[in-house]
């Protein structure tokens, strides 16, 4: 099961998403719509907050993995926070810790966002 | 393909320890995951690794659904056994089994630049467990994972 | 909808029971069956495995527990199947005569009874017990 909502900072064109549950095959797509969703009404700078996510398969990484080089190309970013050691081991062994930029802290990756 | 060898000894009474036998379809894998999980806490697994446990069966059984039985239903079967300090988790399916030759490593970079949003599960299996076998006999293939605990 | 079944088969161990609890939780999900409901299957269920464990397999490990739920737009059947010493189903003591009320076990078959719509108790010694249970969810 998964739960998605959002915080919005318009004037930074920023998004923030809290997921909560778990990204798996029944639940992938859901999390994939949030995702355009947000894209869609303009965000670019994205955070996904992931204090209350459980487990995420490939299903989930391959919607983060297909959507990144569209960010990126209108300048923006998608930048996770606070993930539970089990969900962060997984991020890293797909190498996902080198190519996005992972904060143990909201704060932080806001920062990232904010301060240039 | 070579059988996965027998430095375990087997119970001559019993292969699995638990047996699981689900429709092929996306609803049933949350069975599928909590049952792996139980069944490595109740062997004395830390979460971390049990965790990485249901990942893998997770995946495997997904990829099952996914390409194997593309054309129609069936039933996945998943066996669990620990022996001798190794798990053994073995998936059946009647689908069509994979063939190995096709699969290469991930250049994630790669994928990003080309949109892509799957072919990480096997990469996930393969970093996970200590071994992956695919055996196919009669019709009915065998995903076959294996993992030293230590 | 057709039936569709699961089946699961652990040994017989007593922690493994938390297996039953997560399975008709996730079948609880999966067909929208009431809680109350489902809180019934579970406990029928459990009960059929616990006899299984202890009186089919006398707690030997190594006997096989067999779970098999079919379910169908309203009901669900649970089939729980040992092939452990079996017993004679008339030598049962009744758990609400007087002199069994206070005993601390025995009660299993009576509970299952109870919170089924339909239960069947198959065994005999030496070859093992079949107990079906049928629940409607709808």
């Amino acid at each position: 099961m998964l739960t998605i909502s959002n915080k919005t900072l318009d004037k930074d064109n920023l998004a923030i998403l809290y997921l909560d549950g778990h990204i798996e095959t029944n639940s992938y797509l859901d999390f994939e719509n949030e995702l355009n969703n947000i894209l869609e009404k303009g965000y670019s700078h994205i955070i996904l907050n992931c204090r209350d996510l459980q487990y995420i398969n490939s299903a989930g990484l391959g919607v983060i993995m297909g959507l990144i080089e569209e960010v990126r190309e209108k300048d923006g970013d998608i930048k996770l926070c606070a993930m539970n050691k089990n969900v962060f081991k997984i991020f890293d062994l797909v190498g996902f810790n080198q190519l996005f930029e992972i904060y143990e802290k909201e704060e932080e990756a806001l920062n990232a966002f904010t301060q240039r | 393909m070579p059988l996965p060898n027998a430095n375990l000894k087997e119970s001559q009474r019993i292969q699995h320890q638990i047996y699981l036998k689900i429709p092929a379809q996306s609803r049933f894998l949350p069975i599928l995951r909590d049952l792996s999980e139980i069944f490595c806490r109740n062997k004395g697994m830390q979460k971390a690794f049990a965790h990485n446990v249901m990942l893998c069966v997770d995946e495997a059984a997904s990829n099952i659904i996914k390409h194997s039985y593309k054309k129609g239903p069936g039933m996945i079967t998943t066996t669990f056994a620990l022996f001798n300090n190794v798990l053994k988790i073995v998936l059946f399916h009647h689908g069509i089994p994979f063939d190995v030759s096709t699969y290469k490593e991930p250049d994630i970079k790669e994928y990003i630049k080309a949109k892509r949003k799957g072919g990480l599960g096997l990469y996930i299996i393969k970093n996970l467990m200590d071994n992956i076998y695919y055996y196919s006999k009669n019709g009915v293939n065998q995903i076959i994972l294996m993992k030293h605990i230590t | 909808m057709t039936q569709e079944t699961i089946e699961l088969q652990f040994c017989a161990r007593l922690e493994n029971l938390k297996l039953i609890d997560s399975l008709f939780e996730r079948l609880a999900a999966i067909y929208s069956i009431p809680e109350p409901t489902v809180q019934d299957i579970i406990l029928t269920a459990k009960e059929a495995a616990i006899n299984a464990i202890k009186h089919g397999y006398n707690n030997d490990q190594n006997g096989l527990v067999t779970l098999s739920v079919g379910v169908n737009e309203t009901s669900l059947e649970v089939r729980i199947e040992d092939n452990g010493k079996g017993f004679d189903l008339n030598k049962l003591p009744d758990p609400l005569q007087s002199e069994n009320l206070l005993k601390p076990s025995g009660r299993g078959i009576f509970l299952i009874r109870e919170l089924s719509d339909n239960a069947h108790i198959h065994s005999r010694k030496g070859k093992g017990t079949r107990v079906v249970i049928r629940k409607h969810y709808k």
